[in-house]
């Protein structure tokens, strides 16, 4: 049993993405067990059931396998690119399933994207992640409510402002202010997890 | 649209607010090299890269990681479905030598095929090593079409960059599929079957690793069939175990009951050892040599009344049968007396049913001479001295 520490999910090494794009297959194992979690955590929150959160999954691992798509670090760590990469296509997805006519359920009152690790924590959480975790945990309970909430409306449901402010019955002009100013705050209190 | 209103944007761009006009206006003025723009993108998104640390962790199916990792090795294996692209090679003019490791080959001139499978879009460069001595390497590159071909497309013409292409170990920097050559050159066909040897043995390996694991599997889900059918005879041989407790319990519980009834029959035994002995008694003394027998006859007070003592001098034992006894009044019991020169008790007893009587006598002195013995009526208890009317006796 291997008890070497796990590094923080957000902590991935690029020389691993670089091993996984010459075909090493000990590589590939490696980026699932560092990132799949963390990923999963995200695929699940934006579709809203495991079947489909696992299916995207499988497509985001294999288009990094097969290079379809390739990191590049001068446009910032592994990490939050496969973030970035999860999350978009996660949102494609919701945006047919909503365009094919099934339902969605309401994102303001399910689940808040705010919340601290349960009971339960899995071995990233018993890791460095956890740290990080706690870090971000703090700076989202942190910002203002309306600001946290016209983000993740954005982020994990896939909104325009105009959407968010169509749905907050907001100005326009306001719900683009909050979304800034709290990517501000987020980006200034964060920083010190980047690049891990 | 000035810059300043593209740096506010970046941040509504990084959360993926931004309506699809202003994100095309951004991605524009980002892609036109804005280093400004570009740095804040990039510390948007290492922001939002952290946002998933704020959900809830959702465990992982257990299975995923072994789908997706399949998946992946069925892609080595080249089993999905690229485009398939030919790519033509011309050789020079005049024709080529190919040195091999047996005699040299002659390549006459012509145009040489090579048929790539599965290739993704994009490009692919074949780097031809091993020039005649003062050459430089040549590469070959073949443009992939962007959507699956058909093999009928128009194949890609591939010209030489820098020599004449001659080489005889081209080397695809693709290390994908298996490359088959359409050729009318035998030499090249020799030197590709080596490749294609090379690249089904990677692949049959490939195979026999998929395989390998494929049986572990299926022996770990034997293993687990196993298990789950010997936890359910082991529950079964609990419930037998617990009903078989439940029996044992029963029978000891039968067990005692049984040893009380034992207990309580060789009472009953000894008891009627007890009250059966007169009998049993006579019968033994019956068996015995040196018992005599002495006739009893009624007296006046009984005239009715008969009945005989069987006495074992030996063992100074005497028993009594008597019958038509008077009936006793209350109070009052039968005696029996043996007399050798003065009467002597041998015990009182009472009337059974019908008016007979029966009456062991122990203790008897041995060797005493008896001679004669009667019974006499007496009050209860009995007395040292026959005091009652003598209702029978008898002598030898």
């Amino acid at each position: 049993m291997d008890l070497s520490p796990k590094p923080a999910a957000s902590g991935l090494d690029p020389d691993l993405l670089a091993r996984v794009a010459r075909g090493d297959r000990g590589a590939f194992g490696q980026l699932y067990e560092l990132s799949s979690t963390l990923l999963f955590s995200l695929a699940f929150r934006i579709l809203g059931d495991r079947d489909s959160a696992a299916d995207l999954l499988q497509d985001v691992y294999l288009e990094v396998w097969r290079k379809r798509v390739s990191y590049d670090a001068a446009r910032g760590s592994p990490m939050a690119w496969l973030v970035t990469m999860t999350r978009s296509r996660a949102i494609d997805r919701l945006r047919s399933r909503t365009a094919k006519g099934h339902g969605v359920t309401d994102p303001i009152d399910n689940s808040p994207a705010v919340q601290l690790a349960d009971g339960n924590p899995g071995p990233l959480e018993a890791s460095a992640g956890s740290e990080t975790r706690s870090l971000v945990g703090k700076a989202l309970a942190e910002l203002p409510e309306a600001q946290r909430k016209a983000i993740e409306l954005a982020f994990y449901h896939g909104l325009s402002h105009s959407e968010i402010a169509a749905r907050l019955n907001e100005p326009l002009g306001t719900v683009k202010t909050r979304i800034k100013l709290g990517m501000d705050k987020l980006r200034m209190v964060l920083r010190s997890c980047w690049g891990q | 649209m000035a810059h300043e209103e593209f740096e506010q944007n970046v941040a509504l761009y990084a959360v993926g607010a931004l309506e699809p006009l202003e994100r095309q206006a951004l991605e524009t003025h980002l892609t036109e090299g804005c280093q400004l723009c570009q740095t804040a993108l990039k510390e948007y998104r290492e922001t939002t890269g952290l946002l998933p640390h704020g959900l809830p962790i959702t465990a992982l199916p257990p299975n995923l990681k072994g789908t997706i990792e399949t998946a992946a090795l069925a892609q080595v294996l080249g089993q999905t479905t690229g485009a398939d692209a030919d790519a033509t090679l011309r050789t020079p003019d005049s024709d080529v030598t190919i040195r091999t490791p047996g005699p040299p080959i002659v390549v006459p001139a012509g145009d040489v095929t090579v048929r790539l499978p599965n290739q993704p879009p994009g490009d692919v460069t074949i780097r031809l090593p091993n020039q005649p001595a003062g050459a430089p390497d040549a590469d070959a590159t073949v443009r992939m079409p962007s959507r699956p071909a058909a093999r009928t497309a128009p194949p890609a013409k591939a010209v030489p960059t820098q020599s004449p292409w001659w080489a005889w170990a081209a080397t695809p920097a693709f290390a994908a599929a298996s490359i088959s050559l359409v050729l009318g050159v035998g030499a090249y066909a020799f030197f590709l079957n080596s490749k294609v040897t090379l690249e089904t043995a990677q692949r049959q390996q490939a195979e026999a690793a998929l395989q390998q694991q494929t049986i572990q599997t299926a022996a770990l889900r034997q293993e687990l069939t196993q298990a789950q059918q010997e936890l359910t005879e082991s529950k079964q041989r609990l419930s037998t175990m617990a009903s078989l407790q439940d029996t044992v319990a029963q029978r000891e519980m039968d067990l005692e009951r049984l040893r009380t009834q034992l207990a309580q029959k060789e009472q009953e035994l000894v008891g009627l050892y007890k009250t059966a002995s007169p009998k049993d008694e006579m019968l033994a003394m019956l068996q015995s040599a040196s018992v005599r027998v002495f006739s009893l006859a009624g007296t006046d007070a009984a005239k009715s009344a008969g009945g005989l003592v069987l006495y074992d001098a030996e063992r100074g034992k005497a028993f009594l049968y008597a019958f038509n006894m008077p009936a006793l009044p209350r109070g009052k019991v039968y005696q029996l007396w043996t007399i050798t020169t003065k009467p002597v008790s041998a015990g009182t007893f009472s009337a059974d049913t019908g008016r007979k009587c029966r009456h062991l006598a122990h203790s008897l002195p041995a060797k005493s001479g008896i001679t004669k013995f009667a019974v006499s009526i007496e009050p209860e208890g009995g007395k040292p001295q026959p005091t009652g009317a003598i209702y029978l006796h008898g002598s030898l």
